[in-house]
């Protein structure tokens, strides 16, 4: 085990190179790009706190912060006209408060904004985008809430135990068909589902070919990339996860298949003590060097070979370096080097302590790296689209605009609906070849032309409007407070310098500042000293720096 | 039909700024559209629509093969008299069942505006069960989504390193040829970014957002609107910047010219569904509307339908996906007998795959492979069946395995091909470079009038 250079060594390093306040400057502006990929985007108060603070210091202390959890909220009847009776003063409110994933929404937004365990809520949110559930199947918001509270308690633990939350989850054993999965049928005319096996394989571990730990693909003699599994293998992990079905209510009679239950993990289904629904045959799973339960006995309960199939997947050498690069990809590029990859997927394997799959580790490993970490991207290829969510995130966390949380219909006209994901695939699929490059760009897959021009018109409401919501909702809006002063003065050089500084973390071209400032008139009434049209000015250079690709491509 | 002037007139697009005005010089007109325009209208059907119960045989024995899998303890049988009966010269008078929702498209196909073209999916070269087997000849990554929707999409044409869809390809082929100088794309996807859609040359437009907002004719907006205009032409390093400033900036000119296109064209008479996809085909029915005034004797367009994975649950989902699909297809036909062009646009389905045979636990059925797919226009073939309709074996000589997923006897390419000859493409090989490994002298295939 190679032990992983100390970032905060390598930071000390930069500073001792360097005259004392040019080192400071270079950190401040680092520390601003270090919160656009660990949290949902840095505020004025924080960046302001880089004196007493840094990365590694920020990190530990998110850690030990407490996880704002998802309020849980009472499963309705599944006929919503039963649920939201015509008699009802506000039928629609009941039906979207109870119907839709609209109070999640809300929360979700409000928790970006506000909540003060932003690693966590972060690092939730990317995790929802790899174990997805979504709202087109799972109909009740109180449905999706243990699903969403186990990523969030689960984001800075252990990857094994996360994977079988989710995996016994019942809003996921709906989505992907796990729960009241029967063993093939006595006259085998009907086969285990296979959809759950799939999925967790190719989408939530292993992916489709065998990797090298910098994430590259296996090639074969051919040349061509040889894949991780196959079919029979996911036949096996299908006859592995029948048996189990909702949880029995408390006091009811458990049957084979029991009603919906999305409040409590899924359970097996067991007649005189006999897991009848189990298929109790060997199965053959995943095979690599010294792999963990090739081979499930025959004759073993559903609880073991669901252990032990989760065993199978957690110790496949694909996983630190799948699990690793979507990470990656997540919080600070598209396409990470080689050597990158292998740093942190080397972390997923031992965190140092001797555990394999310490999440929190590992996404310490991915901010901390060298890649991460320094005064400005090292390549033209570097970094990621901000996705629509971390877009109205980091606007309005860097314009301390106050919010009611509302937000969803403005990712949703950029084309990601948050709790709405299309498919297994989440909002955009992976890999993703932005066309014209040779670059992946996962965020590009939904930056259609309806898509993009929506972004500049979210930006041309938040800076000249605000969003409305229905009272007794506040809606939206950003503050002006801390660019009304720097927008009065004629010269726009510290208005320009603020948002380089805390939009751009420094970034900003010359040329680009330049045409900015050429737009900035000052007129100055007669006996005042500063420009009239201050307002204006601070609207017209925010506008322009949020809508460039200077800001949206987060470097 | 809308003349130039008249577009400029009622549309007031003189006065709307320096974005439209930027935008329409940009924009050629045909001079006579005419009768030469030609369109197609992918509709993909995401998750992996069933083929089986798309379409089954009704005769006795092939009931009975459908009946041996898929009876009435099955889950997800559909009783014999439930199929809406077709007839299919193709296949010996055979008689065939459409699944009961598609009345519509019956009625099309009864009347030789719609086809179906059986068992077509992702293949390299024809397929045994044997060779198969051996482990010769398989596409990669059979049965996942995402690679076979990619597959589906690109055809064999393309390259891993510059991925491209057989619609974008069509596009750069027949663009410089039947479009001429106008600049507006003749790709629309009504779903977002796709493979299909995507070429190497052509650009796609994907309607449906307002145009851009915000900027009126003072002096200070038309500043900005230069400003943001400049910034997004600078020469920045970042790659992903450029490739970002690429699409915001084709994605503010095209939609300035389209929006303002649509509103000032009259509405179409027909009545679309209100369903997503119903919107999707009306938005290209108005589209097509606009044919001249965007200057485009040829058009590619995409739409998409999800929800088509249907591991349990199958007949009540399915079902009702397939009714809309169903009303949205006959509505939009109908929609170009009103234009007068039902003659010059097809609309055609693809999918994932198909579906096995063999039901799943929760009454529904997994990934599979071969499917059977829908084609609507008056230029089809229609009233009849094309391709090989698969023996419904389970582990036979049309099954890769023993689920019933049918190993494909018209690839995507042969599929892709048909519809490309008939838009006005003759160098097939260069879209379909795979298209030598098939039997060039096939018979069956003729779904399109030529």
């Amino acid at each position: 085990m190679m032990k992983l250079k100390r970032p905060a060594g390598w930071l000390l390093g930069l500073l001792l190179m360097q005259p004392a306040t040019e080192a400071a400057a270079v950190n401040k502006l680092d520390w601003v790009r270090f919160l656009e990929q660990a949290s949902f985007g840095p505020t004025p108060g924080v960046i302001d706190a880089w004196q007493t603070s840094d990365p590694n210091a920020w990190l530990l202390d998110q850690q030990s912060r407490l996880p704002t959890r998802y309020t849980e909220l009472p499963a309705f009847p599944a006929n919503q006209n039963l649920g939201c009776p015509a008699t009802l003063a506000d039928v629609a409110q009941c039906k979207r408060d109870n119907y839709t994933m609209y109070p999640l929404q809300v929360q979700f937004f409000n928790n970006a904004l506000y909540a003060p365990d932003q690693l966590r809520q972060r690092v939730a949110y990317t995790l929802s985008q790899i174990f997805v559930v979504s709202g087109l199947q799972i109909r009740q918001p109180s449905s999706m809430v243990p699903y969403l509270n186990i990523l969030v308690e689960g984001a800075l633990g252990n990857f094994r135990t996360l994977l079988e939350k989710i995996t016994l989850n019942a809003a996921m054993g709906d989505y992907l068909d796990m729960v009241n999965n029967d063993k093939p049928s006595a006259n085998g005319k009907i086969q285990p589902n296979e959809n759950y096996a799939r999925e967790v394989l190719q989408l939530f571990s292993v992916g489709l070919y065998q990797l090298n730990q910098d994430g590259t693909q296996k090639l074969g003699a051919d040349g061509v990339p040889v894949p991780a599994y196959d079919q029979a293998a996911i036949e096996g992990f299908a006859h592995a996860f029948t048996g189990w079905t909702y949880a029995a209510q408390a006091g009811v009679t458990p049957k084979a298949h029991n009603p919906a239950n999305y409040l409590q993990p899924m359970e097996v289904y067991r007649s005189k003590g006999v897991d009848i629904n189990h298929d109790k045959l060997g199965k053959h799973l995943l095979s690599y060097p010294g792999a963990r339960f090739e081979w499930l006995s025959a004759g073993q309960m559903a609880e073991t070979d669901l252990s032990q199939a989760l065993d199978n997947i957690f110790y496949h050498p694909n996983v630190g370096p799948f699990i690793g690069t979507y990470l990656i990809q997540s919080l600070v590029t598209s396409n990470p080097s080689r050597a990158y990859v292998t740093r942190v997927a080397r972390v997923f394997a031992n965190n140092g302590a001797g555990v394999r799959g310490d999440l929190f580790a590992t996404v310490k490993a991915v901010l901390l790296d060298p890649e991460a970490r320094g005064v400005a991207p090292q390549s033209a290829d570097y970094g990621r689209l901000r996705e629509p969510v971390l877009l109205v995130t980091g606007l309005l966390r860097s314009l301390e605009a106050g919010s009611d949380g509302i937000l969803a219909n403005q990712t949703k006209a950029m084309g990601q609906d948050i709790f709405y994901a299309p498919s297994v695939f989440s909002y955009y699929p992976r890999p993703y070849q932005v066309p014209g490059t040779r670059l992946q760009g996962p965020e590009f897959g939904i930056e259609s032309s309806s898509a993009t021009v929506s972004r500049h018109n979210l930006v041309n409401t938040l800076v000249y409007s605000r969003i409305n919501s229905a009272a007794p909702a506040t809606g939206t809006e950003i503050s002006w407070a801390r660019l009304d002063p720097l927008s009065k003065l004629k010269d726009p050089g510290p208005l320009l310098d603020y948002l380089n500084h805390n939009l751009l973390h420094g970034t900003m071209p010359a040329d680009m500042r330049s045409i900015i400032a050429g737009t900035l008139t000052c007129p100055i009434k007669a006996g005042q000293a500063e420009c009239s049209n201050a307002r204006d000015r601070a609207k017209t250079a925010l506008y322009l720096v949020a809508t460039s690709a200077a800001y949206q491509i987060q470097r | 039909m809308l003349t130039r002037r008249h577009f400029i007139k009622n549309t007031g697009l003189a006065l709307t700024g320096s974005a439209l005005l930027a935008s329409l010089g940009r924009v050629g007109y045909a001079e006579a559209a005419g009768a030469d325009y030609k369109a197609l209208v992918c509709l993909f059907l995401n998750g992996g629509n069933d083929g089986n119960h798309l379409l089954a045989p009704l005769d006795a024995e092939g009931y009975a093969s459908y009946a041996a899998i898929r009876g009435a303890g099955s889950g997800i049988n559909i009783p014999q008299g439930e199929w809406l009966p077709i007839t299919a010269a193709s296949q010996g008078g055979r008689s065939f069942g459409l699944h009961p929702n598609l009345k519509g498209l019956k009625s099309l196909y009864d009347s030789g505006n719609a086809a179906l073209l059986c068992n077509v999916g992702t293949l390299l070269e024809p397929l045994t069960r044997d060779q198969f087997r051996a482990g010769k000849g398989r596409p990669p990554n059979l049965y996942s989504h995402l690679d076979q929707v990619l597959q589906w999409q690109a055809g064999s044409g393309g390259s891993a390193s510059r991925p491209s869809g057989w619609g974008g390809r069509l596009a750069d082929v027949s663009g410089p040829q039947f479009n001429g100088v106008t600049k507006f794309p003749m790709l629309a996807s009504l779903s977002g970014v796709n493979l299909f859609t995507t070429g190497l040359q052509s650009g796609v437009i994907a309607p449906g957002s307002s145009s851009l907002r915000g900027f009126s004719t003072s002096t200070a907006s038309k500043a900005r609107y230069d400003a943001l205009r400049k910034i997004e032409a600078l020469g920045i390093s970042s790659s992903l910047g450029r490739a970002k400033n690429l699409i915001t900036g084709a994605a503010i000119d095209n939609l300035a010219t389209l929006n303002t296109a649509l509103d000032a064209s009259p509405a179409l008479n027909t009545v679309f569904p209100a369903s997503a996809l119903g919107k999707q085909l009306q938005t290209v029915a108005r589209m097509i509307a606009l044919r001249d005034v965007l200057g485009l004797r040829r058009q590619v367009f995409f739409c998409s339908l999800g929800g088509f994975d249907t591991h349990t649950n199958q007949l009540s989902t399915q079902g009702s996906l397939l009714q809309d699909v169903d009303a949205s297809l006959t509505a939009f036909h109908a929609a170009m007998i009103e234009q007068g062009v039902d003659q010059n646009v097809t609309s055609f389905t693809l999918s994932d795959f198909g579906r096995t045979f063999v039901p799943s636990a929760g009454a529904g059925s997994d990934h599979g492979w071969g499917s059977h797919h829908l084609l609507v226009g008056g230029a089809v073939n229609g009233g009849n069946l094309y391709g090989r309709y698969p023996n419904l074996i389970v582990g036979g000589a049309d099954d890769a395995d023993d689920e019933g997923r049918w190993i494909p006897t018209t690839s995507v390419d042969e599929y892709g091909a048909q519809l490309a000859r008939w838009f006005g493409v003759s160098d097939l090989a260069s879209l379909f470079p795979n298209m030598g490994h098939f039997d060039a002298a096939r018979t069956d295939l003729g779904f399109m009038r030529t």
